[in-house]
């Protein structure tokens, strides 16, 4: 089990890990549907009220696209060696953690609660209506968030390390570039698409 | 099998082989012989370059093998090819 959980890369074939990948998208990108959540953005999760079906595919497609090209081109800089399918493998299967933050809009109470936030941040202070109840919701969805941020960054980590035999300073720095410029990248891809 | 010190205990300099001998007929000889590269590396190494040359060079099957990914194997090798350009 903790070879599953925390070293898949190391212990698995990359056809199993790509089988694995892809199924484990497409789940992500249903339940994503099923919840109304948008990841736009390969650090972001909204909750949205109106959801084609496709959204999410295509939200998810674009983020794994945008960490494989930015992290392989930095993973050849640190190792030539590096291939893209070890390192597409990490940006498929490191996400699944993030695909289950989904499940926190069932019955799109998340949602709900974040347009009420919106509101009252925005031009209604007068429609806020956020009870006590709300708030440590609100407290345990971010601590949650936060323990599954850091999962998945863990994992796309190790996986970006075995992917480049990743040692020293440099290999740490241009995988926190490769990650923010990838967040820049599938925002704007997203925001164009869509926008 | 006991494993073969490399480091000598007190001052941690590689050591040399002063004497060899023939388990049949007790004949020895002494001399000072270094040790060869391979036999300097640690056994879980030795052992990585045995079972490497057996599947003849090839990491995939190694993997296979060892229940390893491609990227471990080979990352494997690359750190003992390092650790053998230092010598």
């Amino acid at each position: 089990m903790k070879k599953i959980l925390f070293q898949p890369f190391e212990n698995y074939s990359e056809k199993k890990l790509l089988l694995v990948g892809i199924l484990g998208t497409v789940l992500g990108s249903l339940i994503a549907y099923l919840f109304q959540a948008r990841f736009d953005g390969i650090l972001d999760v909204h909750f949205v009220e109106n959801l084609e079906w496709y959204y999410p595919f295509l939200d998810n497609s674009i983020n794994v696209i945008s960490l494989s090209l930015l992290l392989f081109i930095c993973g050849k800089i640190v190792n030539k060696k590096t291939r893209l399918i070890d390192i597409f493998n990490a940006s498929l299967i490191a996400r699944f953690p993030y695909y289950l933050i989904s499940f926190a809009n069932i019955n799109g109470y998340m949602g709900s609660l974040s347009q009420r936030l919106l509101n009252f941040a925005t031009e209604k202070p007068e429609l806020l209506a956020i009870e006590g109840t709300d708030l440590i919701v609100i407290l345990i969805f971010a601590f949650i968030s936060l323990i599954l941020l850091i999962y998945y960054l863990y994992l796309l980590y190790k996986g970006y390390q075995v992917a480049t035999n990743a040692k020293g300073a440099l290999a740490i720095i241009l995988f926190i570039l490769a990650v923010l410029f990838a967040e820049v990248i599938s925002k704007y891809i997203i925001y164009l698409i869509y926008y | 099998m006991a494993q073969l010190p490399i480091k000598c205990p007190s001052c941690q300099n590689t050591l040399a082989v002063s004497e060899l001998s023939c388990a049949n007929c007790e004949t020895k000889i002494s001399g000072n012989y270094a040790l060869p590269a391979l036999m300097q590396l640690p056994l879980e190494d030795q052992e990585f370059i045995l079972e490497f040359v057996l599947t003849g060079g090839s990491l995939k099957k190694m993997a296979t093998q060892l229940g390893k990914s491609y990227p471990t194997v080979r990352n494997k090798l690359d750190d003992i090819i390092e650790q053998l350009n230092s010598k």
